[in-house]
């Protein structure tokens, strides 16, 4: 059998039945039109899809430049010694009297 | 469906006009029964539709146009919710309690919601209160399918839930209601 108690919590928790939808006031439609004349510009949203393949493309542009600049030095080092064995160069800076 | 992406697409005020009263009084009520206080519902609703003007581009048309909105507001709410609970805790640090009755100055008022039948603005105001302690979840179930009629399918999908989980949620919200009833039940 129900307790009172348990016929008073039916009654509370079927206390939204009937229940009408409230009606904003029109003045806030009249506040919402002003703010929106109040703003400058659309403020529109980068997905954060578009900016992590923004930072992605500058890291492997810096990427390729480094290693390019690096082969090119590594390349003229190379170039050098070539000579210098191909010649017998004396990289000694010395002169030697005979 | 291709209709509302062309007109919500580069939202011009007219458009805008044109949603607001559309949705206005759905939004209006959800917010309502979340944050419980008219004046805070007012600014949350109009920061909802400058919400949608502003990311207008976002809506991918994937979702209805109500469910798209629906998960705005009750984000707005939401945030708004623990920004005041964040505001409470601040105000019990600095033992702000009135000066007569020893209770917190923002401490939650009774709330009257106006579409309430009179007969029934006393006990509404108590199950008000008892929504108001709900888990989040529990709280997005029961506002959605009790106050704004929702079907289990539309809660689903505006929750990103299952249709079960729905009705679990359903299911622990009442039990958790009836359960802070008791507590509040005077003989």
């Amino acid at each position: 059998m129900k307790s009172k108690k348990d016929y008073w919590k039916d009654e509370v928790m079927q206390s939204f039945e009937g229940i009408q939808q409230a009606v904003p006031d029109y003045s806030l439609w009249i506040k919402l039109e002003n703010q929106l004349k109040q703003e400058p510009f659309q403020i529109k949203m980068v997905s954060k899809l578009k900016v992590w393949a923004a930072a992605a493309s500058i890291i492997f542009l810096l990427g390729i430049n480094i290693f390019v600049l690096a082969q090119n030095n590594s390349n003229k080092i190379n170039k050098s010694e070539i000579l210098i064995e191909a010649y017998q160069l004396n990289t000694n800076s010395e002169i030697q009297i005979p | 469906m291709r209709y509302f992406c062309n007109v919500v697409f580069n939202m011009s005020s007219e458009e805008l006009e044109h949603i607001y009263f559309q949705y206005n009084k759905r939004v209006y009520n959800t917010v309502l029964s979340y944050v419980q206080n008219i004046e805070d519902a007012e600014e949350i609703t109009q920061d909802v539709f400058l919400e949608v003007y502003r990311s207008s581009e976002n809506f991918k048309g994937e979702s209805s146009l109500s469910t798209w909105i629906y998960r705005i507001a009750i984000n707005k709410c939401l945030d708004f919710i623990k920004y005041k609970n964040r505001k409470k805790r601040f105000a019990v640090i600095s033992q702000l309690f009135d000066a007569q009755s020893g209770e917190l100055v923002h401490d939650k008022a009774d709330f009257f919601h106006p579409g309430v039948k009179i007969e029934n603005k006393e006990k509404s105001a108590i199950l008000f209160k008892a929504i108001h302690k709900l888990p989040k979840n529990q709280k997005n179930a029961f506002i959605l399918s009790q106050l704004e009629g929702l079907s289990y399918a539309e809660i689903s999908e505006v929750m990103q839930n299952s249709i079960p989980s729905v009705e679990s949620l359903l299911f622990r919200a009442k039990q958790n209601l009836r359960k802070q009833l008791g507590k509040w039940y005077k003989e």
